[in-house]
């Protein structure tokens, strides 16, 4: 891969589900436990937290925990952007930013990601290019199966450790 | 973040660690080990099995599981790790990011709003160079840390990053608790505030984890090495309270803990903190909590 290849990656996962039911799988904490996270708490400007229902603002901060790993496994960012239709961005790995966009291609609602600004140096490249991809190809995966009707796929096992689910 | 093995050095007596921001060495050895003076960064030493004598800037320390140091950029460090054939010897260094200890130090001396340190001192962890007891977190931390360095788990890298953030955030806080506290000593001379700093830390350390065994005053003089009067005034100043009292509400802290747990009897959690008198622990007890062991016992009890 070029040098500036290793600066962003693009994956895309098809749905069979409205794009407004895709698009708030993503803009509230409840709606993120249901298929990513253990726990998500959202804080406006002035730092009050939403309730888990409520609906995130750009601006707002966030604090994510997993399942599989204690509280002090915690990932503190900002939404970047959120438009209320189709399109969210956050802060996440290294403070890089990931772009939520979601729309219709040949019937099917695509979920499209895009982490992008990672350092192209070799350990990045390894650690989080590689290691956020992969994990996103996971969470994606999981997105579809609960949108859809299927199974939870994470492990929630907190002594269960090593496994591409958690 | 990344998990590197600590080198064996025995093949080169001359040989010491390579450290680099923001890494972990990691290795378990079967044999005696020993790296010589060298300069380290900023980071925690800490032994998850065996033991070694380790020396920062001179001082001799002994290390085991139950223990661990952090160590200021800069500072020199030796050790060496007589092995037992019946316990492998498990040594974790975790060396943070220097910018990012800077960012993050910055961070959190802003949203606290005080001036205490400046510019030149936010990279001095002087004062808490030193051993450190039986930190259940960072022990776990350190194991999740390890497990998650050749995982296949999602968002690795991420997530070791993360913890690394927290106990690095933990250490800058607990350094500034420091630097408040040795400016209540109210010693000119920067190098005897950090000497007698230090010693009384230890010191608090310790209670805080032998909470539960007849401590005396002299006990802990001891340990800190002065005299226990001496020893008594410099923790009043430091911490604002005697190491009684101190002592006191570490043991309340930990009956609370104790009295959720629904198997143990209100006697068997005043022993088991220290207390030597039932009715002492429970007048305390109530003192601070506005009720009965029993009573908050019960409460508890019915909550669940």
């Amino acid at each position: 891969m070029e040098k500036n290849q290793w600066s962003k990656f693009k994956l895309r996962v098809n749905v069979q589900n409205e794009v407004s039911t895709a698009y708030k799988c993503w803009t509230s904490a409840e709606a993120l436990e249901s298929w990513f996270l253990r726990k998500a708490i959202f804080r406006d400007a002035s730092g009050k937290e939403r309730a888990a229902n409520e609906t995130v603002q750009e601006g707002d901060t966030y604090e994510w925990y997993w399942y599989g790993y204690p509280d002090s496994v915690v990932e503190k960012g900002t939404v970047l952007k959120a438009n209320g239709s189709n399109m969210f961005c956050f802060t996440f790995s290294m403070g890089c930013p990931v772009t939520i966009t979601v729309y219709v291609e040949e019937g099917e609602t695509i979920i499209e990601l895009v982490e992008s600004d990672l350092p192209t140096d070799e350990t990045t490249r390894l650690q989080h290019f590689v290691g956020d991809s992969k994990g996103w190809i996971f969470y994606l995966t999981n997105l579809k199966s609960v949108l859809e009707g299927g199974l939870d796929l994470r492990n929630k096992k907190l002594n269960l450790i090593n496994v591409i689910t958690s | 973040m990344i998990l590197s093995k600590l080198a064996d050095n025995n093949l080169s007596k001359d040989a010491v660690p390579v450290y680099f921001d923001h890494c972990v060495l990691y290795n378990e050895f079967n044999k005696s080990i020993s790296f010589s003076n060298h300069f380290t960064s900023f980071g925690i030493i800490s032994l998850l099995a065996g033991s070694g004598n380790f020396k920062i800037n001179n001082v001799e320390t002994l290390l085991d599981q139950n223990s661990f140091v952090i160590v200021n950029r800069g500072s020199k460090v030796s050790f060496s790790v007589n092995q037992t054939p019946q316990q492998k010897t498990k040594i974790v260094y975790l060396f943070f990011n220097h910018i990012l200890s800077q960012l993050v130090a910055k961070d959190i001396f802003h949203n606290l709003n005080e001036q205490i340190l400046t510019e030149n001192s936010i990279d001095d962890y002087s004062l808490i160079e030193h051993i450190h007891f039986n930190n259940a977190s960072l022990k776990e931390n350190l194991h999740t840390l390890l497990s998650l360095g050749d995982s296949c788990a999602s968002f690795q890298a991420l997530k070791a990053d993360m913890l690394i953030r927290k106990m690095l955030e933990d250490i800058i806080t607990e350094n500034y608790a420091a630097f408040r506290m040795a400016d209540n000593l109210n010693v000119i001379k920067q190098s005897t505030k950090v000497s007698l700093y230090k010693r009384i830390a230890i010191a608090k350390s310790w209670m805080e984890t032998h909470f539960s065994l007849p401590l005396k005053l002299t006990d802990l003089a001891d340990i800190a090495m002065v005299n226990s009067q001496h020893f008594l005034r410099l923790f009043k100043k430091a911490y604002n309270t005697t190491p009684h009292q101190y002592l006191t509400e570490i043991r309340l802290r930990q009956a609370k803990r104790l009295l959720t747990h629904p198997t143990k009897s209100v006697s068997e959690v005043c022993y088991e903190v220290g207390f030597e008198s039932l009715s002492s622990f429970s007048i305390l007890f109530k003192k601070q909590t506005g009720h009965s062991p029993k009573k908050f016992k019960m409460m508890h009890m019915l909550d669940v």
